[in-house]
């Protein structure tokens, strides 16, 4: 459970990262610097979330891998994480 | 979590402004059987929802309301888009034209604006999954109306799909219905609440009634 707990923490970090570069850049559209800010942790988030749904499961709907079962909806959701 | 997609679920391309028609097809963004109470509903009901398949479900037709949202608030968008002043006062748009222009804002047909008096979360799987079905057949029968009120192909395209996903979220509900009620006690159908009690305040509640 930890191993996932970490996994999670570094695709979060790495969302948030994401995420609040592109507030930035929606009022900042020509900052090349963060422009290449963005590219570079948006290619460490995809081998995080890979190497995450590989093992744990998927993260959306379109990250299930099994051919035999839709393990969208196993448990734990969001809401059911242990601290 | 939520990301947004910059696309719509089906295509919303509408013509002519026609504020008449905006003032029925608001009532499906803020009005008591629309999506933005039907989101909030499925969305807040999943939390204490016992079983996964239900789960799922109330996950994601709470986030395919959201989709719902927003086509609704691009066909009000598009139909008082270039809209004149003769137009806006022959519709009896005048009303809701001089409190928003032509801004979005959530209400009712009848003005009222968005309320969560419109749905409920009760914590109780069999009351929010009976709720639920009847709440597509409601925002279907809405549609419906809808589509007795408009004649213009490129509103009534869009709000046949929305229609057609209140009879699929209605199956849907009705398959979680039956999961939730095959997990159940038979000898104790109706009598308590599997959300609640599963944890042992089913117990207590016995042991309070034995005095």
């Amino acid at each position: 459970m930890a191993e996932r707990s970490n996994m999670l923490k570094q695709i979060q970090t790495l969302e948030f990262i994401l995420l609040d570069a592109a507030l930035y850049l929606d009022t900042h559209p020509c900052d090349e610097a963060a422009l290449a800010y963005y590219h570079k942790y948006k290619e460490v988030l995809a081998k995080a979330v890979a190497e995450y749904e590989a093992c744990f499961g998927p993260l959306t709907a379109g990250g299930v891998m099994s051919k035999n079962k839709w393990t969208w909806i196993e448990h734990p959701w969001p809401w059911e994480l242990e601290a | 979590m939520w990301t947004y997609e910059k696309k719509l679920q089906f295509p919303v391309k509408i013509k002519n402004p026609n504020p008449a028609a905006a003032k029925v097809i608001i009532t499906q963004y803020g009005g008591p059987d629309g999506e933005l109470g039907a989101s909030l509903r499925y969305l807040s009901q999943r939390y204490t929802m016992p079983y996964k398949q239900a789960i799922g479900v109330l996950n994601d037709v709470g986030t395919e309301e959201l989709a719902h949202l927003e086509m609704v608030s691009a066909i009000v968008h598009q139909l008082t888009r270039g809209m004149t002043m003769e137009q806006i006062k022959a519709a009896g748009w005048d009303t809701y034209f001089v409190d928003h222009t032509a801004g979005l804002y959530p209400i009712a047909a009848s003005g009222m604006p968005f309320t969560a008096t419109v749905f409920a979360s009760k914590g109780d799987a069999i009351t929010d999954l009976v709720e639920d079905m009847a709440a597509e057949q409601k925002a279907r029968t809405t549609y419906d109306n809808i589509l007795r009120l408009v004649d213009d192909p490129d509103v009534r395209e869009p709000i046949k799909f929305l229609r057609e996903r209140e009879i699929v979220h209605f199956q849907r509900f009705g398959e979680a219905l039956r999961v939730v009620q095959d997990n159940l006690n038979p000898k104790n159908f109706y009598a308590y609440n599997p959300s609640f009690d599963k944890n042992g305040a089913r117990c207590k509640l016995d042991k309070l009634k034995k005095g």
